[in-house]
Formats: C-alpha cells, structure tokens, sequence
C-alpha cells in the first residue's frame, strides 16, 4: 500500500516537473496565460440536491494580469423521478488568477448564472413544468498549461439557485408560486484555447 | 391549454363542422368546444348516463348551492372560488359543469388536487381532434382518439377528488386510494365507480364502453322518481360492497358488533366525509321486547367547534375524523342478555339532517333518504 502512494505521488511530481520543464524549456514562447483571451469546452457534473452531468463552453477575457472574465454556457442531464429534467445553464464568472508556477495557475472565482430547467412529461401532451432559476456560485479552478496557447483546467464551484417548488409525474406538471433554495457542488474539467497577443 | 375555470379561448377551431357520420346527427352550428348535448348526437347512452351522475350536477347540487354560498359568507370570495375550479370548470363553454371535455380532453393537471385539471382544446374538438378513448380504439370521421391511459388513471380523479382547501374543507380520498390496497394491486376509481357495460359506444359502434353515471352516495338531486331510485339502487350496493357488519357474540352473551371496509379503496365515508352520514343502529330482542341501540357506531368526520359539534364544516373551527379507513375495522361491544337475539343494521345518508337543516333544505330532505345497507343478526347465545 505504502509503495504504491509513494509510486502515486512519483508520478504526479514527475508530472509537474514535466509541465514545469516544459515551459521553462520553452522561455521562447509566450505561455498560454498571457494571452488575453480563451475558448474552452469543458465537461459538468453536479452533485447536491440534485445530481446532473453534461457539458458546456466558455469564452473568457483577460483586461488585466489579476482579473478575468467569463462567460459560459452549459447542457446537462438531470436526475428526477418523472420525465426527463435537462438544465441549460448560463452565466458570468469573474476570477483572480494566481501564478503558482510558469505552467500552473490557481484562479479563486465567483459569479452568477440562471438556469433554463426542463422536464419533458412523462406523458405525451401532459402539462410541463419548465422554470428559471437564478444562482449565484463561487469556488476555485486549476489551470494547467501545456503549450502556448492550450491549457487543461478543472474548477470545483458551490452553488445555490433560487427557483419555483416544481412537481412532475406521470400527467401532472406543476409549477408552485413559491421559491426554494437548491445547491449543488459543481465540478468542470475542461480544455481552453488560449487567444490573442501575449 | 387552459386549466381550472379559465375560460376557453374563442376561436378555437370554431369554424370546422362536425364531419357528416352515419347515423349522427350533427349540430346545425358547431359550437368551439363540444358540449355534452353534442357529444351525446353520437353518444346518447352516455350522455343519458351521464345527466345521472354528480358530474352533471356540480353546479346544481342544493347541497353545493348552499354550502358554496355560505363559504363565501364565512371565508370570502377567494375561497368559495376555489369550489368552481371542480364544480364549476367550463371546460365545454355554457356546460358549466364537468362534462364530456374534462375527461375526454384533458392532457394532465397542475397537481393532482383541488382542480388544477389542464384540459387542451386544441386536441380535444372537432376537427383534427384528439379524444381519450377508454381502450385504443380507431380514430372515427368525428374525431380522432388517443391514448386514454390518462382516463384510466387515478390521477385524472385526484384532480378533483383531493382537496387542500378552503380552510377545512379538505377531502383526501386519492391519498387514501393510493395508500390503500386498492392502489397497490392496480385498483383504480373507474373500475368501481365506472365499471364496464354492454352498450353500444356510439351509433353504429362497438358494443363497449364504461358506465358514465359515476355511482357514489350522492343522490340524484332534482331528478325523475326512477332516477333518484337508480342513485339510491347504485349507492346501497357500492356501500354494501365496501362494507361487512357483522354481530358476534361473547362467551357471556354479549354482541361486539364489528363494521370493516373490506371493500373501497378509500376511506368510508370520502370525499366531504363531514357531511356525510353512515353508522350501525343495533337492537336487542328478548321476550317480545325490543330495545333500540342507536349509533352504536358512527362512521364520518364531524364539525366541530371549541369541542362541540356544530352542523356545518363553515362553522367550524376544527374537524373530528371518524371515516373508517380502507381495510380497517371498528367494532362496539353491545351489552345484552345471553338468550336475546341482537340486530345490527347499517345506515347511511348522503348528508347529515342537521347539515340539511342548516343549509335550508330541511324540506329537500327526501331528496337524500336513510339508505338501508345492510344488517346482521346474532340470534341467542348457545
């Protein structure tokens, strides 16, 4: 057991070093965050009152060395017990990136979003009970990068969204006047093209 | 799609006709959402079993006259409203009532309770129609049929037959059914309250179809002489199926007499339990004398308020809950002579006389007799 954490923890350092090596090897080129803008996909899952996986896009820009700005777009599949639920997520985040070495950054981040959520009736012409839900989030990302103009990324948010109490099942499809709190913990790996002039 | 009383859009479709079907006479000017006169052209047993049924009366009932009006005066307008999202619906124009279309057309609720139907009269009249249909029959030239698992399902009922308000008008007969063995062996509303009949399901048509009469105790208020003896035929044998008296005697002679609801997915009674009446008179022979027992067992929710009953739910300021759940029994130990012969008999009314009373149809009374159930005799103790 022991030997194989050992083996583990070898080969992560081997790995940062490689970044590292890589980067410092290659002082010629700019790396990937200096460059002021970014397209990214990226995978999605949550967990919490709801569990949900899916994926989505960002574009970001950079205006200045300790700020960044987001926007993003996100699909995902939601479990529910009646109907298919899929929840369409877009948002803003803003987020202070750190160096914590040439090829790796940690960019603590918050923002907001709504939510488009829908759940498909169980039952064909059964009534829906689509709504909207407004959150805010906040948590932090790693940025790994590992060319000029790529990097790999992996964020873990917390959630919390304010929308209707809502019920589907079978031919019933109601949307409640009332509002409830939802959070969930959100987790997004993705790859992100860096863009612009250094 | 419309729900609860929202009226109907106009223009739905209102200028295609009926297309000609043999043997169908069809109204001379197409109305935008069928009637049940109309849909009764093709359908005419229905629609006779149909007049029958408390469906027909949401909006006539004396009781609901009454009651509705004396709601308004204890808890306002906005809460007597709530009653015309069942009662009153209008899903088919001038038939204020539950008709044909809140049935037939509609595609699910907004909640399985207090009427938040949802009936779409853009699949449900004439035209490129979608009607549910009891079974996957085949589409006629008068309107086309869909699935009508809806139909079959609990649910559909639930819409109007679990009720959150006003204040404690509150009725609980879906969660009932679905906590009961009814629901978990796949026992739903129609098979007993709209049971299978051999008629023709239209002119010229099949010869199936669903009883449209929707027995329960309610009478048939305001109607012909056969026809309140029909309701009153339909709601003794449906309350003598859900329910078994029996009297059984001690060692010592005296009688438990025992009432279990070994029949209805419900409770008995459901539905506005505070209004309703059922309970087990008793009596003790001996020697030629005969000794009455009264109510030895009540069956119902009552009214109450600051601990005392009162006749109507609107007086209240709390309900005491005495429906006899589905699969429950209640039994009352009744004393008596070894050697005397005991009689218990099983009574119910559709609503309480002091209820008629206060709502000023003392003179209506007729109308909602004592039904005789059934009864149970222990003769003497070997």
């Amino acid at each position: 057991m022991a030997r194989r954490v050992e083996r583990t923890a070898a080969t992560i350092l081997a790995c940062f070093a490689f970044v590292s090596a890589s980067a410092a090897s290659a002082d010629a080129d700019p790396r990937p965050f200096d460059r002021p803008f970014g397209l990214a996909i990226e995978g999605v899952g949550w967990a919490g009152d709801y569990a949900a996986a899916g994926g989505g896009a960002r574009a970001r820009w950079e205006p200045f060395e300790r700020l960044g700005v987001e926007v993003f777009a996100q699909s995902l599949i939601v479990e529910n017990d009646g109907g298919m639920r899929h929840d369409h997520p877009v948002g803003f985040n803003a987020y202070v990136p750190f160096d914590l070495s040439e090829a790796i950054r940690l960019r603590p981040l918050f923002g907001f979003c709504a939510v488009i959520s829908m759940i498909d009736p169980e039952e064909r012409g059964a009534p829906r009970a689509d709504d909207v839900l407004f959150g805010v989030h906040g948590g932090a990302g790693i940025e790994i990068g590992f060319a000029s103009d790529w990097s790999f990324f992996i964020d873990v948010q917390g959630i919390a969204w304010l929308g209707h109490t809502r019920s589907a099942q079978g031919w019933t499809g109601s949307v409640d006047g009332d509002y409830t709190t939802y959070g969930v913990v959100e987790a997004t790996a993705g790859l992100q093209l860096h863009l612009g002039e250094p | 799609m419309i729900h609860g009383p929202t009226p109907l859009p106009a223009v739905v479709l209102a200028t295609l006709a009926l297309p000609a079907v043999v043997g169908c006479a069809a109204p001379s000017s197409a109305p935008s959402v069928p009637t049940a006169e109309s849909c009764g052209s093709c359908h005419p047993a229905q629609l006779a079993e149909w007049r029958r049924s408390p469906h027909a009366r949401g909006t006539s009932s004396p009781v609901f006259v009454a009651l509705h009006e004396r709601a308004r005066v204890a808890w306002g307008a906005s809460s007597a409203d709530r009653c015309a999202s069942c009662h009153a619906p209008e899903h088919a124009g001038e038939d204020g009532a539950v008709t044909c279309m809140s049935c037939h057309g509609a595609v699910g609720n907004r909640g399985a309770h207090d009427g938040l139907l949802v009936v779409d009269p853009e699949l449900a009249p004439m035209g490129p129609t979608t009607l549910l249909a009891p079974t996957n029959e085949a589409s006629t030239g008068a309107h086309a049929v869909r699935d009508g698992a809806l139909l079959r399902s609990s649910q559909l009922c639930a819409t109007c037959h679990e009720l959150t308000g006003p204040r404690l008008f509150v009725e609980t007969t879906a969660s009932e059914h679905a906590a009961s063995w009814a629901s978990a062996t796949g026992v739903e509303c129609v098979d007993c309250h709209a049971p299978r009949v051999e008629r023709r399901s239209a002119h010229d048509g099949p010869v199936r179809g669903v009883d449209h009469t929707f027995a329960g105790i309610d009478p048939a208020w305001g109607q012909a002489p056969e026809a309140q003896r029909d309701a009153r035929d339909r709601a003794v044998a449906l309350l003598d199926e859900a329910l078994d008296l029996e009297v059984r005697r001690t060692a010592s002679g005296d009688a438990i007499v025992a009432v279990a609801n070994v029949g209805a997915g419900h409770s008995v009674p459901t539905g506005v339990a505070f209004l309703r009446d059922v309970w087990v008179d008793v009596e003790v022979a001996l020697d030629g004398r005969v000794e009455s027992r009264p109510r030895v067992i009540e069956l119902g929710d009552r009214p109450v308020r600051a601990g005392a009953e009162v006749a109507l739910i609107t007086d209240a300021d709390d309900v005491r809950h005495g429906a006899l759940a589905a699969g429950e029994e209640r039994t009352i130990t009744v004393s008596a002579p070894s050697a005397a012969r005991v009689r218990a008999v099983l009574r119910a009314r559709a609503a309480r006389s002091d209820a008629l009373d206060a709502l000023g149809l003392a003179a209506r009374a007729d109308e909602a007799p004592v039904l005789e159930v059934a009864e149970s005799t222990s003769s003497a103790h070997p």
